[in-house]
């Protein structure tokens, strides 16, 4: 609670000093602000297992997105505050009510930072993330009241006691596959995907990695809790739509993103894609899975935030967003190469990196469950994901060069330094991230 | 001198970061600098001859990840220590021969180097997850200089070259965890507890099949060779004389190590059908030899009918074939070698290695043309040269097992030969012509380089022994699959026993 309030007085202090014009206080106060926060979510963990693993994540990963270069207004950083605190408020959620808010307060800060770019696109991605969006929340929240109409229950607690005696009726089961599309929606799981790539690549970019990784990471830790917790006992109905919706997320964000030509919509599919690799753990109740999921979710955004982050620190005379941007990388700026590669290919899973551990442990999951369908499939998907993530890598070592990877300021490169290292940690003692 | 192996393994890592750290030197002193590190790396590699180095027994034994069962096991015995000097002697000769030829890049060394940690980790690694790492380690730079020193950039072989060796290891890893999953209650990696499984026939089968298709790629073997060719002409020069002759090894390498262990059941059942198909693939590719047009693609099928050849041999089960294919994983390597280094001379002269544009080679200059001739003839298995000794001893052991087979094999020597005269009279004899008018000018490091491979091809043809008694060694072992003294004396077979295996089923 200490830190939904720290973080709520942070951001209207930061609103009130670019009131003033504050600027560059503001942005060392936000960012010092979050690093005590999340000190102290690690120091006093809480309770709550999914709120223990997750929330020092989210704020660990909204500290790093604080050094975007492209972060420049500090109403911006305020409604990134904002909605950050909604992440925390979805994350720790002991009632429906509290998730809706949670949801409510994540996602109408960024229908604002979807938009506020003064382009076509930046506008295009305001109106389609707003009105989607609202559809999305719109059956999550009759999925909800499907639920109570069933058993007369908002609490999770009491959900889950409810599901453990009672057999399930056919109102509830429609409820729950309701809410589960409507969180499907905010994890951009295919067939719900269609926003995702649009409005990231509307977005500025450092929007875009807050939607590809702190959203993503609170929507995946909220169904967990929700699915694993209050409707596990009904693991056997739901599972099946579960898995399904992680196999067609797979194909669907593989096959699509083979023909992008533009960074971001390439990241969107690959998050896409990398979804169903999350979800899949969800069907299996095993104690594994919570763990094997979490260590995915984390060696995904790091690699994520690393692509973005390259992609931010170019400056091209043109605003486009193609593979081009790239070109010339490797000659010109050695270190942001360097961050690039082991982001790419940790996220293409080619070991010793760690994103070869999170799908290798996904891989043993799965196999011990037995299911070896689900084994060719997630390693087909590995295949496949190799030939797009490839070409980030192919494009910057082209000789040609129509850009200029010059940061202007040194905090560039202290967030690849940081991203570098953890990646170095994951990679030597993955065991102790793997609780 | 216990830490022998781990300065072997930590050497090229610290190369790759030095030679990645001192990118502002002048070109000649890095690349003076890379030759001084890998003759280093080189040299230590010939310790254990020399000194008493304990190589018995687990080296070196660090649990990284306990809860995926992956541990930094490493230990040497005999097959490691043949694969590792082989494999880091090929390296020093690489390493030379990139003085003159490259664009002196030192992201180009670093690569080089981080395939030979792979290689190395590869070679003397003890657990079948850390097997995948370093096997796919070895991946890597490979596709980067294929990305940032390609001749010229085609994505679509990148991508093949991909796809094929990542659905190959993919099938691995497969195999891996499924072998993994067998093991008894606390499941492990390690060889130790997979030599002492012993696993019902249909599983052995399913097992067999996974590794075999996932080590026939990287060899490879001709229904999955499609990559080979286009990834050894775009692979820059001094780089695709390395994947030819040492990295086409790994796949031959596990087969050997995994094979005789792991399924001795179904190598049995699946003896014939492996050998037949083998040689089939021996002929198809010395028959697509004949029909090549540039040097390199001569090479390519050629060396692909070699290995067939190599993989059958083994797989008959017999000593002689066992000995023959161990002693001619090391002459292939060495004549790979020699010939590739004459192709890529070539083409750094005359920027041609069509065979039809090439005549009249030996007026320019003789050394060059008379070590050429050496290298044809040991690759066309000649008495006296290293590729004979080898060719000899595993057509001996094909036409035990498969006398027909053994007239397929017949034919692919002759094809072979055929081809590799043919080659030579056009390109080396015959009058200069337009494409070739300019001297042949070899510096004193390249006719060094030359020489010394004309000493091995020879050297090994006319001393065998100096192999052959290695690989008495090899043979001689307790188990291929793990080196350690636990746990092998009761329930393991020996090689021999293994090998031995056909007649105990006949007599049942």
């Amino acid at each position: 609670m200490a830190i939904f309030i720290s973080l709520a007085i942070l951001s209207i202090l930061v609103l009130l000093l670019e009131a003033f014009h504050f600027k560059k206080t503001g942005l060392i106060l936000a960012r010092t602000g979050l690093a005590v926060t999340l000190f102290a979510s690690i120091w006093s963990p809480s309770p709550d297992l999914y709120v223990a693993l997750f929330s020092p994540l989210i704020l660990g990963l909204l500290f790093l997105i604080l050094f975007f270069p492209t972060i420049n207004r500090l109403d911006h950083v305020a409604l990134l505050l904002f909605s950050g605190l909604g992440a925390l408020v979805m994350l720790s959620h002991t009632d429906f009510i509290t998730l809706f808010l949670g949801i409510e307060l994540l996602s109408i800060p960024l229908y604002v930072l979807a938009g506020s770019g003064h382009t076509r696109r930046s506008e295009e991605a305001g109106i389609k993330y707003f009105l989607l969006g609202s559809v999305a929340s719109a059956i999550l929240l009759f999925g909800m009241a499907l639920v109570f109409a069933s058993t007369g229950q908002l609490n999770l607690l009491d959900l889950a006691l409810h599901t453990r005696i009672h057999f399930p009726s056919p109102l509830l089961m429609t409820g729950v596959l309701f809410v589960l599309a409507g969180m499907a929606f905010k994890l951009s799981a295919a067939p719900f995907h269609m926003w995702a790539p649009d409005v990231y690549e509307g977005s500025s970019t450092s929007y875009t990695a807050y939607m590809a990784t702190v959203v993503k990471c609170a929507a995946i830790a909220t169904v967990f809790k929700l699915f694993q917790f209050a409707f596990g006992p009904l693991l056997s109905s739901w599972g099946i739509w579960v898995v399904l919706i992680a196999c067609l997320s797979l194909v669907v964000g593989n096959l699509m993103a083979m023909h992008q030509h533009s960074v971001k919509r390439l990241i969107a599919f690959s998050g896409i894609a990398n979804v169903g690799f999350m979800l899949l753990p969800l069907a299996f109740y095993t104690g594994f899975s919570l763990s094997v999921t979490f260590f995915y979710v984390l060696t995904y955004s790091l690699a994520t935030l690393g692509i973005l982050l390259v992609n931010d620190c170019i400056k091209t005379s043109t605003e486009d967003d193609h593979l081009h941007r790239f070109h010339g990388l490797a000659r010109n700026n050695i270190f942001l190469f360097i961050v690039l590669c082991v982001s790419v290919l940790s996220l293409a899973g080619i070991p010793p990196l760690p994103g070869f551990f999170a799908k290798y442990s996904l891989l043993m999951l799965l196999f011990q469950q037995g299911h070896f369908g689900l084994v060719a499939l997630a390693l087909l998907a590995t295949l496949g994901g190799l030939t797009y993530y490839l070409r980030i890598l192919f494009a910057s070592l082209q000789i040609r060069s129509h850009s200029d990877p010059k940061p202007t300021t040194v905090t560039p490169y202290f967030l690849g330094l940081l991203l570098l290292l953890f990646a170095l940690c994951l990679m030597i003692f993955p065991e102790s991230f793997l609780p | 001198m216990n830490d022998w192996y781990l300065v072997l393994l930590a050497l090229p890592f610290l190369s790759a970061c030095i030679i990645a750290a001192f990118r502002f030197f002048s070109p000649t002193r890095v690349s003076a600098l890379a030759i001084g590190l890998s003759g280093l790396i080189a040299m230590l590699t010939f310790l254990p001859y020399v000194a008493s180095v304990s190589t018995a027994g687990l080296l070196f034994d660090w649990h990284w990840v306990t809860a995926l069962g992956l541990s930094l096991t490493f230990s040497v015995d005999a097959l490691s220590l043949l694969m590792l000097t082989l494999s880091n002697t090929v390296f020093f000769l690489v390493f030379l021969m990139s003085y003159k030829t490259l664009k002196k890049s030192t992201l180009f060394y670093s690569a080089l180097f981080v395939i030979q940690i792979g290689l190395t980790g590869l070679f003397g690694c003890q657990n079948a997850l850390l097997f995948y790492i370093f096997w796919e380690i070895t991946l890597v730079p490979v596709i980067f200089l294929l990305m940032g020193w390609g001749q010229d950039h085609h994505h679509k072989t990148i991508l093949k070259y991909v796809l094929y060796s990542l659905a190959g290891s993919f099938l691995m890893l497969g195999a891996f965890i499924f072998l993994y999953t067998l093991t008894p209650a606390p499941h492990s990696f390690d060889f130790g507890v997979w030599t002492s499984l012993s696993l019902p026939p249909y599983i052995q089968n399913i097992l067999f099949w996974m590794l075999f298709i996932a080590f026939a790629i990287k060899t490879p073997l001709i229904p999955f060779h499609r990559w080979q060719l286009p990834t050894y002409s775009l692979l820059p020069y001094p780089a695709n004389i390395l994947v030819a002759s040492v990295l086409s090894k790994m796949g031959l390498y596990a087969i050997l190590r995994f094979f005789l262990a792991l399924t001795p059941t179904a190598l049995v059942w699946n003896q014939e059908l492996v050998v037949a198909s083998c040689v089939i693939s021996a002929l198809i590719a010395s028959f697509i030899a004949l029909k090549q047009k540039t040097l390199t693609g001569v090479l390519a099928y050629l060396s692909v009918a070699h290995l067939s050849l190599v993989v059958a041999s083994l797989f008959t089960l017999e000593s002689t074939g066992f000995h023959g294919a161990v002693f001619q994983i090391v002459a292939h390597t060495i004549t790979t070698v020699g010939f590739f280094y004459c192709i890529s001379l070539i083409k750094h002269l005359y920027g041609t290695d069509t065979l039809a544009e090439l005549s009249g080679l030996k007026k320019q200059s003789t050394l060059f043309s008379a070590s050429f001739f050496v290298i044809v003839l040991s690759l066309a298995a000649v008495p006296f040269t290293s590729g004979f000794v080898g060719e000899f001893l595993m057509v001996l052991s094909i036409f035990v097992v498969q006398p027909l087979s053994g007239i397929g094999i017949g034919i692919t020597l002759v094809v072979g030969a055929w081809v590799l005269l043919n080659t030579f009279h056009g390109t080396m004899l015959g009058t200069p012509n337009a494409t070739t008018n300019t001297p042949f000018s070899t510096n004193r490091l390249e006719k060094t380089v030359l020489i010394l491979l004309v000493i091995f091809s020879i050297g090994l043809g006319l001393f065998p022994n100096l192999i052959l008694q290695k690989v008495e060694l090899i043979f001689n072992q307790t188990s291929l699959l793990s080196s350690s003294p636990v746990d092998t004396d009761s329930i393991n077979p020996k090689i021999e026993d293994v090998l031995n295996l056909p007649d105990i089923e006949d007599k049942n």
